[in-house]
């Protein structure tokens, strides 16, 4: 069964330059698919339209079935590209806060998680660095249980370090019976977590995709090699 | 939901604005006890008269300032939650559009509320106390007193009608304003990506004179049709069309209130774009 399925979905920002045009995709449960591209191809748009906070001009999103809204939102667990937590709070306002309004939050894994990084719970976001902040919501989504996590550019700005701590949290933390969603141009760092990957060009169309063990040795190249030769200028 | 989201307004809201309250009371009870110095026909040194002459004007200023501050609270509250990062916090619940509508108006029109009610009891405080061993203060009470009996001789039992009716009114026109600044600060976010506060300042100036305007025009017109009419009427019909007249702009105040709504829903729902 198909946990996401897109429909010919258009989005303009502008009149007539489509950022996604006609963009049909499916993606099967329990799978950990790349979203790879170049900037600015309509990664995020997409993940944003999945995620309830764009509206597409055309074209429809299900989601376990249901079109994108308040029904989706309790499945799907995003991951913005960017910090978008109120500064102003401790980190332990955030786990009440999800523990409220999110039924699959499991508040002991999220606490295990931070004090696995000796992270304080009481310790305000704005007192915490770029990087941490990004590891307290990664921590925060990834503790959910959803059926879809869509996470948008989860490793970009952070130490390589950091970007292991990242995957492995991710790995170790969803349920496998969800599908992940990963947007990320970094490709050498994801790919080995991945059992899908599109690669989508702009206008949201999709060059290539399929299963990536399957095409790194069809093409005897890692996914990063091909994305090379695909996106060549 | 409404209820998790309402509790997390209120207390995001209260955080502050408590304080502020409190100020406010307090700058009451300051210039009430400044009052009798400013006003005393004593011989009193003149620096310190000017000292209180000045603590009454930091007093009013303060009250002006925490109506304001209550005011820009809320709306940077509204903005801020729905249309910046933290909007892909707010939209990604798993509750209804309505619902953050909802939570969103509600605490907005209570605080506004009870706003008004502590810059009332403020000024209030200060009068009272600014003026307890005058004979104003007797004088006062007692012309409210006089106005009240007057007001109920010409009116009877209709008297509770038309406090309901100003109570009413006012809770209308409160939403009203608030529903209407909500649809210039989301209209202002999804016309525009960058500059979006002062655009949306930009669209509620020009929108609040046009419409100011154009009810200014229709009271105007509308009152002195109704004056005429009333001037015809016999005496004891007199409270009854009153009433009726009120009830009618209340459920026109209502109209309004479900335009503004209708149109900040169908935004938020269907327009919505963070970027």
């Amino acid at each position: 069964m198909n946990i996401l399925e897109i429909k010919n979905i258009t989005k303009c920002y502008k009149k007539n330059s489509p950022v996604l045009n006609g963009l049909s995709i499916s993606v099967p449960a329990g799978k950990i698919v790349g979203l790879l591209g170049p900037n600015g191809c309509g990664k995020s748009t997409l993940i944003k339209l999945i995620a309830g906070l764009l509206q597409a001009d055309s074209g429809e999103i299900y989601v376990d079935g249901q079109k994108v809204g308040e029904k989706t939102a309790a499945v799907v667990s995003y991951l913005p590209e960017r910090p978008y937590f109120n500064f102003k709070l401790k980190v332990k306002d955030l786990l009440k806060y999800f523990s409220e309004f999110y039924s699959d939050f499991r508040i002991d894994r999220a606490e295990k998680l931070l004090s696995d990084l000796s992270i304080n719970k009481n310790a305000r976001l704005s007192s915490l660095s770029k990087g941490t902040k990004e590891k307290v919501q990664l921590i925060l989504v990834m503790s959910r249980d959803a059926k879809l996590y869509l996470l948008d550019e989860p490793i970009a700005g952070v130490d390589p370090a950091a970007r292991d701590y990242i995957l492995g949290t991710i790995i170790s933390n969803y349920n496998p019976e969800a599908s992940i969603i990963i947007t990320t141009h970094l490709i050498t760092d994801v790919e080995q977590v991945l059992d899908e990957f599109l690669f989508m060009t702009y206008g949201g169309k999709i060059l290539m995709g399929g299963n990536a063990d399957a095409t790194r040795t069809k093409y005897s190249k890692s996914l990063d090699a091909i994305f090379r030769e695909v996106f060549k200028c | 939901m409404l209820g998790k989201l309402l509790k997390h307004d209120f207390k995001a809201l209260f955080k502050y604005w408590w304080i502020a309250a409190i100020i406010s009371l307090g700058l009451g009870v300051a210039a009430g006890f400044s009052i009798p110095i400013a006003i005393s026909d004593n011989n009193i040194p003149p620096i310190l008269r000017a000292s209180t002459i000045i603590a009454i004007f930091v007093a009013i200023m303060g009250i002006g300032v925490f109506s304001a501050f209550s005011v820009v609270m809320i709306f940077i509250r509204f903005y801020k939650n729905l249309f910046t990062d933290e909007g892909y916090l707010t939209f990604t619940l798993p509750v209804k559009r309505a619902s953050i509508l909802n939570s969103k108006l509600i605490s907005a029109v209570l605080f506004t509320i009870a706003t008004t009610f502590i810059i009332f009891a403020a000024i209030l405080t200060a009068l009272l106390i600014g003026f307890s061993k005058d004979i104003f203060t007797v004088r006062f009470l007692n012309e409210i007193h006089d106005s009240v009996l007057e007001i109920y001789s010409h009116t009877g039992a209709y008297i509770y009608i038309y406090i309901i009716a100003a109570v009413l009114l006012y809770i209308s026109i409160t939403t009203i304003s608030t529903l209407f600044l909500f649809n210039c600060i989301t209209f202002a976010s999804t016309i525009t990506k960058k500059a979006r506060v002062i655009t949306a300042i930009a669209i509620y100036y020009v929108a609040n004179s046009v419409f100011t305007s154009i009810f200014q025009i229709l009271f105007v017109f509308s009152g002195s049709y109704i004056s005429d009419k009333m001037d015809t009427l016999s005496e004891n019909m007199y409270n009854p069309i009153t009433s009726l007249i009120l009830l009618c702009v209340f459920v026109f105040t209502v109209f309004i209130i479900g335009i503004l709504y209708t149109i900040e829903y169908y935004m938020l729902d269907r327009k919505l774009n963070l970027l």
